[in-house]
């Protein structure tokens, strides 16, 4: 795993190099295979790997995804979820008090967790904020992947099954970047994972409660799956009439004392979430309403890519019924395994998500951090039953190979790159290093950060700047500016109109940032800003970017080349 | 008092007052505040509560190793305790500095250590074994697999290292920050921050409404930074233009005063 890591190491430094040539792209494929290899290879072998080896596996491939992510984003935080929490960190260093304004991800003050434990660190520590955030980010990657163990080994009864079923979860598209970066759901992960874990066989009432408050307060939507996955326990346990049995009439109080805890949070401390989420939900019920989008779920990228997506989500689809099957005949008296079961059913919903709503790729992909955890243990479930008993009847030819593994080593391959292909970061930046205008971590350079800076301490703290995507995200984190990101229509067209004027005075906007860059790049993203409805052309002409010298009232303070930035006359307070 | 709980207060005690007594400072203090902060942070507090909410009539899994067990509560604790904890820093006036930081994680873990020497012995002794121990899930790695891991360690650390040396490879043209601020009486800051990678020489000229005011000729190295204050009286157009000896690109700059 650790030579995985060294490969895919080496092809994000050729990337920085400037040579992100095919041999390199290869050169990461070939990491990643190192790196899951030995998992699926004791998985596969005939033995299967024991008790403490299940778990040293499972671990140690955690730690390693861990390190892919760190890899790539050695240096500072890149990713703009991780400037986002990097602002809210700011705001709690500099205050020492929680809930401070942050103009990126304002929801993000109302679940501080993940930034009180980073500031616990940088405080007593000393270390610089990066550093902290990845310890914290880090430790719950390999907590989260503890506590699934846990949860898989007690319920599926065998080491192996267990180790499988995190191995198919770490397949899912946003293991080993999204959810280990520099954000309130990576800790929340592993929050939820031990809430789950202390609520196995017998709830342990104090940790249980600890941890469900913990996970409430570090990230909504994983409460909110928590509640989930406590109440389908609870309906399960229904279900089979055993409400007494396993005290799954504790599961049913846990569960009203998860939402409890999550209405009297956002009640009290995060009502800006429902209107945070609203948007979301509006997107969902597109599902089920006349809101269509066509073609927005179809997954972007080569054809290589689309192929291995789709080749994936089709394993499984087709797994999960083999699984079901297995969980029925030699579980159905497990109230856990059940669940597990009726909760994969959620793939195929959040298939129907990705082709039918409106940003359902995003939308889906983001829901597949949660329902892997059912689809790992279900596929599991399959593998070690139905499914290796098929195919140890048609592989073909028989005279080569009875054996069911390069069938199951082929699955696991589609998987994960299957999962890759779908996953953070896209295709075009999966090697580091090439410059994209406005293109996540591809957009952030040395002189976006120099201009954030230099904003901070030439014009202080506080200001109210327009800006495309990418220098939002900077002015907002390392700026420490109360930016604003979807003013495109102040940008887009040849002159100033009365109507840019009110806008601008309406957003109390007192700065103007351009990125001349914009002018050179098509979007590689779609747009150049926060809002993903803006319509500039792309590129946008350079007469559009450059009429602010000729608008009364602009001055023009600061230029670096490729960004400049103007002092806008008569600007009000922040609204 | 069993030795452990002994152990433990002691580390615990040390660590806050190497906190307490330490602030900025050099490498030294740095790595000692690591030393110190680190583990009353992520370890001694879920230390410390284990044996107190892992009691013995709800302990662990009956698949479930005691190692495995005991690993993933005792930071997983300790992040819940600093999670919590902070929600209470901060409805007091002093919020989450370092002193209320470490007097809150200190009190709790030398609150849940005094509580856990209160338990009946035999509930503590019960509660950190289970009804049964799976094969080897307890037990620490021997023998050739300390080498394994030691080599793994380092392949690991070598494809770190080798991220942060190359973090420092993108491919950056350079550039030069140059900046005109109205301050306040009639006054502008005018400065340059040079972001190439060797020394540069630059040529800055100032203008006002038709002609030049002023010039310079300075050279700056990377990172280095030139400023000056310049008069800039109510209704005057000042311009500032930014050139590298010999290179025709220009930044440009103008405010009216």
């Amino acid at each position: 795993m650790a030579a995985g890591v060294l490969v895919i190491s080496a092809a994000y430094a050729a990337g920085r190099h400037g040579s992100p040539g095919s041999a390199w792209h290869a050169a990461y494929w070939l990491g990643e295979a190192l790196l899951f290899g030995p998992l699926a290879w004791r998985l596969l072998s005939r033995s299967g790997p024991g008790e403490s080896e299940a778990a040293g596996l499972v671990l140690c491939a955690a730690a390693a995804t861990y390190l892919v992510k760190v890899a790539y984003s050695p240096a500072a935080f890149r990713f703009p979820d991780e400037l986002e929490h990097l602002r809210t960190t700011s705001n709690l260093l500099s205050s020492h008090h929680l809930f401070g304004v942050n103009y990126l991800l304002p929801v993000s003050a109302f679940y501080p967790g993940l930034e009180e434990v980073t500031g616990a660190v940088v405080t007593l520590t000393g270390l610089p904020v990066f550093t902290a955030g990845l310890i914290v980010a880090g430790l719950a990657h390999v907590l989260f992947a503890a506590a699934l163990f846990v949860v898989f080994r007690q319920v599926s009864g065998s080491p192996r099954i267990a180790a499988a079923a995190c191995a198919i979860y770490a397949t899912n598209p946003h293991y080993q970047v999204f959810d280990a970066i520099y954000g309130y759901q990576t800790l929340a992960l592993a929050f939820f994972g031990l809430a789950l874990a202390a609520a196995l066989d017998r709830i342990r009432w104090v940790l249980a409660v600890t941890m469900i408050a913990a996970t409430v307060i570090t990230h909504h939507v994983t409460s909110y799956v928590l509640a989930g996955s406590l109440l389908l326990l609870t309906g399960v346990g229904a279900f089979r009439r055993r409400f007494r049995q396993y005290g799954f009439l504790s599961v049913a109080i846990l569960a009203a004392a998860c939402l409890g805890l999550v209405v009297l949070w956002v009640a009290l401390a995060a009502p800006g979430t429902v209107s945070y989420l609203e948007p979301t939900v509006r997107g969902l019920t597109g599902v089920f309403t006349s809101h269509r989008s066509a073609g927005s779920g179809a997954p972007a990228g080569p054809l290589t890519d689309q192929l291995a997506s789709y080749a994936a989500t089709a394993l499984i689809m087709i797994g999960l019924p083999f699984g079901w099957w297995q969980i029925w005949r030699k579980q159905r008296h497990n109230t856990w395994a059940l669940a597990l079961g009726a909760g994969s059913s959620a793939y195929y919903l959040a298939a129907l998500v990705r082709v039918a709503v409106p940003d359902g790729s995003e939308l889906a992909g983001r829901s597949l951090t949660f329902i892997y955890i059912p689809v790992g243990y279900t596929l599991a479930m399959a593998a070690a039953g139905p499914v290796r008993a098929l195919l140890r009847r048609i592989t073909v030819p028989r005279r080569i190979t009875r054996s069911s593994r390069p069938a199951f080593a082929a699955a696991a391959g589609i998987l994960l790159v299957g999962g890759i292909a779908a996953g953070w970061p896209p295709y075009w930046e999966r090697l580091p290093g090439q410059y994209f205008v406005d293109g996540f971590e591809s957009g952030i350079t040395t002189e976006g950060i120099a201009a954030a800076t230099w904003a901070r301490t030439t014009l202080g703290p506080g200001q109210r700047i327009a800006a495309d995507f990418t220098n939002y995200l900077l002015l907002g984190s390392y700026g420490d500016q109360d930016p604003v990101g979807d003013l495109d229509a102040l940008y887009c067209g040849p002159g100033w109109t009365d109507d840019d004027e009110a806008l601008a005075n309406q957003q109390a906007i007192g700065y103007l940032l351009v990125d001349l860059r914009m002018s050179e790049q098509a979007a590689v993203t779609g747009g150049y800003f926060a809002d993903s409805s803006a319509v500039c052309p792309s590129p946008i002409p350079r007469q559009d970017l450059t009429k602010f010298d000729a608008v009364p009232g602009f001055d023009r303070v600061y230029d670096s080349g490729n960004i400049v930035i103007y002092a806008r006359a008569g600007a009000q307070d922040a609204p | 008092m069993r030795r452990d709980t002994t152990v433990t207060a002691a580390v615990t005690v040390a660590a806050a007052i190497v906190l307490l007594l330490t602030a900025g400072g050099g490498a030294a203090i740095t790595v000692l505040r690591i030393l110190a902060g680190l583990p009353l942070i992520l370890i001694l507090p879920g230390y410390a509560l284990g044996p107190l909410m892992l009691p013995a009539g709800s302990g662990r899994p009956t698949h479930i190793g005691p190692l495995l067990w005991r690993a993933m509560w005792v930071p997983g604790l300790s992040l819940a305790v600093t999670v919590l904890g902070g929600l209470v820093l901060n409805l007091t006036s002093v919020g989450l500095t370092r002193v209320s930081w470490t007097t809150l994680l200190t009190a709790v873990t030398l609150a849940a250590l005094a509580a856990s020497t209160c338990l009946p012995a035999r509930r503590s002794a019960k509660g950190t074994r289970g009804p049964r121990t799976p094969s080897g899930g307890g037990s620490w790695p021997t023998g050739p697999l300390v080498g394994y891991a030691a080599a793994a360690l380092a392949i690991s650390g070598a494809a770190v290292g080798l991220a942060v040396a190359s973090a420092g490879w993108e491919h950056s043209p350079g550039f030069a920050q140059l900046w005109l601020v109205p301050a306040a009486s009639g006054e502008a800051g005018l400065g340059v921050r040079s972001a190439y990678s060797g020394a540069e020489t630059f040529h800055l000229v100032l203008r006002g409404d038709t002609n030049a005011l002023l010039s310079w000729d300075f050279t700056l190295g990377s990172g280095q930074t030139w400023r000056r204050t310049i008069s800039a009286p109510v209704g005057q157009h000042l311009t500032a233009r930014l050139t590298i000896t010999g290179e025709s690109a220009a930044e440009t700059v103008a405010i009216n005063g």
